[in-house]
This record gives C-alpha cells, structure tokens and sequence, in this order.
C-alpha cells in the first residue's frame, strides 16, 4: 500500500518558488491548482499571506516586478522539505 | 542581493507587520480575559474542594483549557478549509517540532509555575515569571537573528517593570524551607514560555500559525491527561469537571484562550518573537480592566501605576514602523 500524503500548503507554496524562480502569486497558483484547487483554502488571500509571512521570515524575496524567489536562508529550509509529492 | 523594494511594496511589507503588531495587543487582551475567566471557574466545585492538594485545581484547569482550545482551534481550521493541513502537518518535522515546544510551554511550564508558587510564594514566581519576554528577545536575537532596536528593549525592560508592578503582593511572612527549590522551579516556565516562542516562531517560517497553535494545544492536552493526570491524581476530578458548570465556563475560556494563543502565534510569525512577546505581556493590564468589571477587584494606585507603565513599555515597542521592514538579519 502506498501513503502518498501531500505538503501543508505553505510547503508546497515555498517548494514550488524552487522550482520556478521569478513566479508570481498568479503562476504559483496555477501550478498548484491540481493538488489544492479543490480545498478551502486554495484562494488568493490565502496564498497572499503565506507569501507576506515567508517574505517576513526571510525565505523568499520579491522583486519589483512582484516576482518570488528564494533567498539564501529559504534554499537552508528547503531541507524540511525532503518527502512526498 | 536583496531587490529594493518600492514604495508600495514597503508600504505593503509595513502594513503587514503592523497587523501583527495589533494581533500581539489583542493577544495580550485576550489573555488578560482568559486569565480572569478562568480564575472564576477555579471558584467553582470540583475545583473548590477541600480534599484537592492545592496543585491539582489548577493542572486539571489547565488541562481541560488547553484540550478545549485544541477543539476550538479544529473547528476554524475545518471551517477555513485548512482541517487536512493539521495531520499534513503533522507529519512533517517542523510539525514535530511544535510538539517539543508545546511540552516546553505548556505541561513543564505550568507544572513549574504552580510548584514555584508553592514553594517559593507568588510574589517571586510572578516577578521571575514577567522576565520571559526579555529571555525570549534574546533567544530570538540568537537563533533567529531578530533586530532588536536599543528603544525597543528599553521598551520591552519597561514593560515588565509595569508587569511587576500589577503583580507584585508583598511576600508572605516566613521562607518555605524549600525557597530556593521554588526559584529553580519558577524558572522553568521563564525558559519555557520564551522557547516556546522561539523555537514555534522558527517552525511557522514554514507552517501555518493557525495549524502550529492547533498541534501545540492538542500535544499540551494529550500530555497533560495521559501524563500529568495520572501522577497527579487528576483524571476524576477531570471527569467531574467536564460535567459540572465549571466545565462550561472552561468552554469559553478555551474560545477566548485559543483565540489569544492563535493571536500570539500570527503576531509572532507577522511582526517578530520580541515584539509579540512584549505586547503579549499586556494581559497584566487587560487583566485589570477585564477584573474590574467581571469581578469584585478593586482599583488600587499600584494597578493603575503598572497599567501606565506597562503601556509606555508597549508603545516604545511599536513606535517606529520603518523598524517593520527587515525584522531578521537574513
């Protein structure tokens, strides 16, 4: 049997800045509308304040042109981020 | 290199802090109610009973708050959409590492907080206790290498002065033969309470701070009654209390508890450990004002010369907004 258990959403909000440096909410959020479109919290507002509070802490910058990427500190944290899809 | 940012980013990122900064005041609120709450339903039974050793009351009190609190904090997760983050969550390391704060900051601080009253009086345990946000800026200025300006740890030293004020009754006449044994234990939720900032802080860089309160109350009260009530005896004066009219009042505390714990952990996360934590500790005022009217405390000059205190203290914390925009050294 196999557990696939998907990441909190903050995770995968920061996993996916990785992977796709120079994103902005809008790409962020359709790439992760397959995994988390059907859940409450999959909206704008939501994802906003996951970004204000990794930008807060540190882990991802934006650039003028409301781009994400990650910083230095947020590829260290990246290490959390070791399992699942 | 960190990209400037525009005016409207800056105005943006300022802001955002500053919402912290109001949810660290009404969690200080908050809590200031939570306290008076509770403290009516420790006037009640089973709670009042002559046969209860004195630590039992308040374990079993905080036991069934902090369980409460989880299942309040479950509801607006489950309401928000967010109820599979908290198993997703927990299943994570930083998800684990909210349980080890929360043993820190809650059964190990309380059970030290109520041995260091006994043994050592209130009077010195509340005073040891008030310091938590100062070790707590410390920690952060360690481990999360959190700016702190000189003004707002002049603020932050003031508002535990003011917090002193409020709390301090004369000692009792006599030293317990035990006095020093209970300074030791009244460090225990000094440390406690300001690791538990900290180290949730570190985790909510990358979890939720609605889902980290959610695992931390939980973990409190499955500790607390699979650990703490056994060896204290507690399981059927807990079983008595979820049935009796204190239970009820403990009902709404926990609402009004998780609300500020939910508070203090997103005021955390948004504005930074030191701030927070100095606003938080405001609930000494609020407890006043919420006292005042709830119950029969009297106004005295000390309470309202620590009320004075205790806001200068808070307002020298938030005082320069341009200090929001890099809170860490990263």
């Amino acid at each position: 049997m196999t557990f696939n258990m998907k990441l909190p959403f903050k995770f995968a909000i920061i996993r996916n800045i990785a992977e796709n440096p120079a994103s902005n909410i809008n790409t962020i959020m359709e790439k992760l509308k397959d995994d988390y479109g059907s859940e409450g919290q999959f909206n704008l507002k939501m994802v906003s304040m996951h970004l204000d509070s990794l930008r807060t802490s540190g882990l991802i910058q934006e650039d003028t042109n409301y781009c994400y990427s990650l910083t230095a500190t947020g590829h260290l944290r990246l290490k959390y981020i070791t399992h699942q899809k | 290199m960190t990209p400037t940012p525009t005016p409207a980013q800056e105005q943006k990122i300022i802001a955002y802090a500053k919402r912290g900064l109001l949810y660290g005041a009404l969690s200080g609120a908050f809590w200031g109610l939570d306290g008076v709450l509770l403290g009516i339903a420790m006037t009640m039974l089973p709670f009042t009973s002559p046969e209860l050793a004195i630590y039992v009351a308040p374990l079993v009190g905080a036991c069934l708050h902090d369980g409460l609190a989880a299942l309040w904090l479950s509801l607006l997760n489950l309401s928000t959409g967010r109820g599979r983050e908290i198993f997703r969550s927990l299943m994570t390391k930083p998800g684990l590492i909210v349980c080890f704060a929360a043993l820190l900051g809650g059964p190990l601080a309380m059970s030290g907080y109520l041995l260091g009253i006994q043994f050592a009086g209130t009077a010195y345990t509340l005073s040891i206790t008030a310091i938590y946000p100062a070790l707590g800026t410390i920690f952060a200025m360690i481990f999360l290498k959190e700016r702190v300006s000189l003004r707002a740890w002049i603020g932050i030293i003031t508002c535990i002065i003011g917090s002193f004020v409020v709390g301090y009754t004369p000692p009792e006449g006599g030293v317990s033969p035990h006095f020093y044994m209970g300074i030791l234990f009244a460090l225990i939720p000094t440390i406690g309470w300001s690791l538990e900032g900290v180290i949730s802080t570190y985790v909510m860089d990358l979890l939720d701070p609605s889902i980290a309160i959610n695992i931390r109350q939980a973990t409190s009260f499955v500790v607390y009654l699979l650990a703490v009530m056994p060896l204290i005896g507690g399981l059927i004066v807990f079983k008595s209390a979820l049935l009796a009219t204190s239970g009820a009042v403990i009902l709404l505390t926990a609402l009004v508890g998780s609300i500020s714990y939910l508070f203090w952990y997103k005021a955390m996360n948004m504005t930074g450990v030191a701030r927070a934590m100095c606003l938080n500790i405001t609930y000494a005022l609020w407890g006043i004002v919420f006292g005042y009217f709830l119950t029969d405390l009297k106004l005295t000059p000390t309470l309202i010369i620590g009320a004075i205190i205790i806001t200068i203290g808070a307002l020298l914390v938030v005082a320069n907004p341009k200090e929001l925009l890099n809170l860490r050294k990263v």
